[in-house]
């Protein structure tokens, strides 16, 4: 067998609650704390463009959980490898981090930069400790919305793509 | 393409890197029983380049030109004494959107350990399959 791979999404007090059971279906970014497990929950819980100054979402604590029979995994990076926002004014902003954290829905401190939009300037997520062993974790890749008062595109921002690639032996 | 010949062994490996059957460790396993960690060298036509092998020297051509190797010197000592220090990899990249569908894209490849703990490993990938078709999951 070869290894499963299952992207999962964490939240709450150092985002520490795992969701789905299974493999996310989506990293819809929101207002509210919480996996879209219907995948249109966003739809509600939407962000508000501010009168001044930038609103946010909530971070998306993402990572990817192997399970199966692997040698090792290595070199897991992501970046966003499509879509286009519906306006010039918003920002993905993305980063990383070892440990959970909770999220918050304030201008985040680790995802700080805008993310990277080609392999070769991706995030590596490959912990210190390796990928070895069925049920390991990458590190965690964390990513939020910023929506600045600038904004005048009413609704949806677009479908945005993410990509991990890890190699596998 | 995809061929690859044994010039010491003379046995086609052109099945176990096209299998259908993506599964690494078993595929190990095949290579192994095939005395893969004994060929001096090999050839590969990937996508319409010619890759050849020095596993002896610790070279890769591509086309004809010497490629950058940089392998470790005891591993090339190794490698002269035949204790082979390779790995075969699949190289997977995922792709979620941000609303659902999923993509996946699986290559293949070779690579040498430049470093005795298994980091630092040099890749060359053999064999690209392309499965880029988003998939609703």
């Amino acid at each position: 067998m070869a290894a499963t791979v299952e992207l999962k999404t964490y939240t709450g007090t150092n985002a520490a609650t795992e969701s789905p059971a299974g493999d996310s279906t989506n990293w819809n970014l929101q207002s509210v704390d919480a996996y879209d497990s219907t995948g249109t929950d966003y739809q509600t819980n939407k962000i508000t463009v501010p009168g001044a100054g930038s609103a946010y979402s909530y971070e998306r604590w993402l990572r990817l959980k192997y399970t199966g029979t692997f040698n090792a995994i290595t070199n897991v990076i992501y970046w966003k490898s499509a879509g286009t926002l519906s306006d010039g004014a918003l920002i993905i902003t993305a980063g990383e981090n070892t440990t959970g954290v909770t999220p918050v829905i304030t201008n985040s401190t680790i995802a700080t930069a805008a993310i990277p939009t080609v392999e070769g300037s991706a995030i590596d997520i490959t912990p210190a400790g390796g990928i070895s062993s069925s049920g390991d974790f990458t590190d965690y890749a964390i990513i939020q919305l910023e929506v600045p008062s600038t904004v005048v595109t009413p609704g949806d921002i677009g479908s945005q793509t993410i990509t991990f690639q890890y190699d596998e032996s | 393409m995809r061929k690859i010949i044994s010039k010491t062994s003379g046995e086609d490996l052109v099945e176990e890197f096209a299998s259908e059957d993506p599964d690494l460790p078993a595929f190990n396993k095949v290579m192994l029983n095939k005395g893969f960690d004994k060929i001096k060298e090999f050839e590969v036509n990937s996508k319409g380049y010619q890759i050849k092998v020095d596993l002896v020297n610790g070279e890769i051509y591509i086309d004809g030109t010497k490629e950058d190797l940089e392998l470790d010197p005891t591993i090339q000592a190794q490698l002269k004494d035949n204790l082979l220090k390779w790995v075969n990899f699949r190289r997977v990249t995922i792709s979620q959107r941000m609303d659902g569908p999923k993509s996946r894209h699986h290559k293949y490849g070779v690579g040498f350990q430049t470093t005795i703990d298994g980091k630092n490993i040099k890749r060359f990938v053999l064999v690209d399959r392309d499965e880029k078709n988003l998939v609703k999951e």
